[in-house]
């Protein structure tokens, strides 16, 4: 063996090899230690945004009231969100007759009091980086008022819906994006029903054709919807246009969708209630 | 030991840190960032008493809890880079630091390619590896410059 600028011992050595292996086999696998990732991940939130708020904003106040501009900054941000508030409810009551159907309780009517249908959401902590890279894309919300949250209630944006809820913390939820490679959304395009897989690309997701089992002719730019089998989401809400049909062999056809709603459009988010 | 080890670390998580923030932007350009791996690389060839199986461990875990990616890849990654710098201890001391960096980059390469190809099974893009190659070794000549203004600030003195 060679020799060693040092006397680290070998067995030392091999056995960190050994446990450094065993993690990743369980966490690849099993997904062991995510328990341990969501509690590190909610104290870094958590730690943000207090030193957001003790530190980053009191500085930031003081350098723009020198300016005078503190008051317009805060109105600017106030005004933003109301805004992105505005166009969500905009965007629940422009689909209302799908949204209605079976997703909000038949008791209260959309229309009379539709601030009670949604809990707004802001991004707390979202890895870029991550998201055009690689194939998890997760994004960390906190609701307004520590409102609790479930597993699998859907996330939407102005535009549409961006994902669900998948892991809840005391203060924290986890949002799984529809593009994350593990995530599926049944859909429909008429008579056809297929899987949404994420690809891992931002914006994108695909479906898979069996030419054998069904006989439908797509289109470039066709819409496909919710099916709403699962129960998770509601039927029939529009998730994406057609983007590109790659043949994968004679009978198999891979279908790539570009979804409507983009999670980096905006810092506003809402959760629907699922009760 | 210990002071010197704190600081160390502390250096280590600002580097995490900067290269998050910095990739988030970087990325669109098909630019990965990896300073605090380069600079865990210039810790474990600089201060071989210092920089163990155990602490090389301890930053494997620490960037696999911050970059959020499967636990104990980054540990694993760094216990075998640190191996391979202490079992080419003595022909790396013969490199000049540009022959060094090149070898820094080369390793960053390797430890890019390895974390993509977990992270990003379906959409592993060979530009990253490419472009790495570049970036790694501009950032691991800045790096090991800074690196060793700071070791000099606080009083550690590489083994020669």
């Amino acid at each position: 063996m060679a020799r060693l600028p040092t006397d680290s011992p070998k067995l030392i050595i091999l056995s960190i090899i050994l446990v450094s292996s065993l993690f990743l086999v369980l966490d690849f696998n099993f997904g062991t230690f995510k328990p341990i990732k969501i509690i590190y991940k909610s104290s870094i939130i958590g730690f943000q945004t207090i030193s957001n708020e003790f530190i980053k904003k009191p500085v930031s106040n003081f350098l723009n009231s020198s300016f005078n501009s503190s008051k317009l900054l805060e109105e600017n941000i106030s005004l933003k969100k109301n805004l992105t508030e505005l166009e969500i409810e905009n965007y629940l009551l422009t689909d209302k007759n799908v949204l209605n159907q079976n997703f909000f309780s038949k008791d209260s009517s959309i229309f009379k009091d539709i601030k009670n249908q949604y809990v707004p959401a802001t991004i707390k902590n979202f890895d870029i980086a991550r998201y055009q890279c690689c194939d998890s894309h997760r994004v960390f919300m906190q609701t307004k008022d520590n409102y609790k949250i479930k597993n699998n209630q859907v996330v939407i944006n102005k535009s549409g819906i961006v994902g669900q809820t998948i892991a809840i913390t005391n203060n924290f939820f986890e949002v799984i994006l529809l593009s994350d490679t593990k995530h599926k959304i049944p859909l429909k395009k008429g008579n056809f029903f297929c899987e949404g897989i994420g690809t891992g690309k931002p914006n994108e997701i695909y479906c898979i054709l069996d030419s054998t089992l069904w006989n439908i002719s797509l289109q470039i730019n066709d819409m496909f919807v919710t099916s709403g089998f699962g129960g998770v989401f509601p039927p029939n809400v529009p998730i994406g246009l057609i983007k590109r049909i790659d043949e994968v062999n004679k009978d198999t056809k891979r279908i790539t969708i570009t979804l409507l709603a983009r999670p980096s459009e905006t810092n506003f988010f809402a959760v629907l209630y699922n009760d | 030991m210990i002071k010197n080890f704190f600081y160390i670390s502390l250096v280590f998580i600002l580097l995490m840190n900067l290269e998050s923030f910095l990739n988030n932007y970087s990325i669109n350009i098909y630019l990965f960032l990896i300073f605090s791996y380069l600079y865990f690389l210039n810790l474990a060839f600089q201060f071989p008493k210092l920089i163990g199986p155990v602490s090389s461990f301890f930053f494997g875990i620490l960037l696999d809890l911050h970059t959020n990616t499967f636990f104990g890849l980054n540990a694993l990654m760094l216990t075998f880079s640190f191996l391979i710098i202490q079992y080419n201890y003595f022909q790396l001391r013969m490199f000049s630091q540009f022959q060094l960096c090149l070898f820094f980059s080369l390793l960053g390469i390797f430890f890019l390619g390895f974390r993509l190809i977990l992270e990003s099974t379906s959409n592993f893009s060979y530009l990253f590896i490419l472009t790495g190659l570049f970036i790694n070794f501009i950032s691991s000549i800045i790096i090991n410059f800074l690196s060793q203004l700071f070791f000099k600030k606080i009083g550690l003195n590489a083994i020669n």
